[in-house]
């Protein structure tokens, strides 16, 4: 996710309490599993991959869940946690 | 005015939460040492599973349907607990945990702002957002009576999850509707006497005559009754209606044949039945043991043994309960039985109030109640546990837990990954 700048091994701050707007880099469950996109709202409705090798996944607002909203990114410098 | 809100099927809507592969499919929850179905969730209780069932006689049923199979991780249920019991505290000032997974709330002064039934679902969808867990909300005037209304609130969908009842005629049909053991604090066995009086139903109980209740079974079910006429006799931090035992059971990992291992499993259970006692704030005047085998083990004698010591004064000491279940369980002890599970029960429990028999010259042990409390506020730190030596020091009867899933919530190794693509 280039813009967003998040990279392999970064930690998400997810707040599953805030609203997701246009434009927020979200949580969201696609296929079984986690994925972080950015939502679009205008002109339609869509999940912006922001990685251009994917395609932008438009769907059903009424169907999608979205698990939380990103708040910040902890960048990785490659140390282990824990 | 009282609102309980409790999560549907807290353990399985757990461990779903970070697992959206999961979602739609059936869960289920094993009980310790992963013996038996302890939480099932509603796909799951489709096929037809259910809770209490041992687990490997359906094992191969559960594969066969691809239903996923947990341990039951307590590290992960409290954290959700503690965030639900959060969310219902920031909108509801007044509130009273009542279990991992169940919350009472005083709603007396929600009226002034907003109708109850408004109130109810606001809550119910703050908790969906926070923390992905669905409840049942019951309003109503007394904890009784909001038990119940909870209870339509799950029984019945068109609900929405919300039942907020203040109005009479409506009550009464509810509780028409409501067998009786659905009713708080009326037990199995309270319910089979009832209904050889022909109570059956909550509203039959509201009813029945407040003297003879109380004759029959006692104050509590005296102001259960009182309670279901609208009449508030349990205020917002009373506990349920006073247990009338304490009982701590375990089925072991591996089958238990030497005495030596099985004290330890026993003086362990004493300890925790004893700090439930305190906790509860009962005396114990009678200790209970018993041990048995395991009816499904083909192999070997089947052996069911109790026995029963009185404290000469009641007790809530650990030390006192200790020693009545370790001689207990000598009487109780055959040799040569593959024991697979063993319990304690505290019975005839008391207030403080009977703790001091004049005409009984054995009295109680001096500083019992600074060392318990001593002991007790070491224990609930977390970081570390002081405990009687006669809980070994590192038991060979250690849990099992197979099908644990990972710390999401609480270790940084296990939080969830999310993809980018």
């Amino acid at each position: 996710m280039q813009d967003a700048r998040i990279h392999d091994g970064d930690i998400l701050v997810v707040d599953r309490a805030a609203t997701p707007r246009h434009g927020s880099i979200v949580v969201a469950s696609i296929d079984n599993e986690f994925t972080v996109k950015q939502l679009q709202l205008r002109p339609v409705p869509c999940l912006m991959p922001l990685n251009p090798a994917y395609p932008p996944i438009l769907f059903d607002p009424d169907a999608l869940q979205i698990w939380g909203v990103v708040t910040y990114t902890v960048m990785s410098h490659g140390a282990c946690l824990g | 005015m009282f609102g309980l809100i409790d999560v549907n099927a807290m353990y399985c809507s757990c461990e779903e939460a970070f697992r959206p592969d999961l979602n739609g499919r059936p869960v289920v929850v094993l009980s310790n040492n992963d013996s038996s179905l302890v939480a099932v969730n509603r796909a799951a209780k489709a096929l037809g599973f259910r809770r209490g069932v041992p687990y490997f006689r359906y094992r191969s049923q559960l594969e066969y349907h691809g239903v996923a199979v947990f341990s039951s991780n307590y590290t992960l249920y409290s954290f959700f607990s503690a965030r639900f019991a959060a969310v219902v505290e920031s909108l509801a000032p007044r509130t009273f945990t009542y279990s991992i997974d169940e919350l009472f709330v005083d709603a007396s002064h929600i009226e002034r702002t907003m109708s109850l039934e408004a109130f109810g679902h606001q809550l119910r969808a703050q908790v969906q957002q926070h923390t992905t867990l669905t409840c049942g909300i019951g309003l109503a005037e007394t904890k009784t009576l909001a038990k119940l209304c909870n209870y339509a609130a799950k029984k019945w969908s068109s609900t929405g999850g919300v039942v907020a009842l203040t109005d009479k005629n409506r009550l009464q049909k509810l509780m028409n509707l409501a067998p009786v053991r659905e009713v708080w604090g009326v037990g199995s066995r309270t319910e089979k006497t009832l209904a050889t009086l022909g109570i059956s139903t909550a509203l039959e109980l509201s009813r029945m005559d407040t003297r003879l209740a109380r004759r029959m079974f006692g104050v509590t079910l005296e102001r259960t009754i009182r309670e279901l006429r609208g009449e508030t006799c349990f205020a917002l931090e009373d506990g349920t209606p006073a247990k009338q035992q304490i009982m701590v059971s375990r089925s072991f990992g591996e089958r238990i044949t030497a005495l030596s291992d099985m004290q330890q499993a026993v003086t362990g259970y004493a300890t925790r039945a004893a700090e439930k006692a305190r906790q509860e704030k009962r005396w114990a005047k009678a200790v209970s043991v018993f041990i048995r085998s395991s009816p499904f083990d083909t192999q070997g004698a089947s052996y069911n043994g109790q026995a029963t010591e009185i404290l000469p004064v009641p007790s809530q000491d650990s030390r006192d309960i200790i020693e009545a279940a370790r001689r207990a369980l000598l009487r109780s002890w055959r040799e040569g039985i593959r024991y697979a599970k063993a319990g304690i029960m505290l019975a005839d429990l008391q207030g403080k109030e009977t703790q001091f028999d004049l005409f009984n010259e054995q009295m109680a042990r001096a500083g019992s109640e600074k060392l318990m409390q001593t002991l007790d506020r070491i224990n609930q730190t977390g970081h570390s546990r002081l405990f009687f030596a006669g809980e070994g020091i590192q038991p060979g009867f250690a849990m099992r837990r197979d099908m644990l899933s990972p710390a999401y919530a609480t270790r940084w190794q296990d939080i969830p990954t999310a993809f980018v693509r």
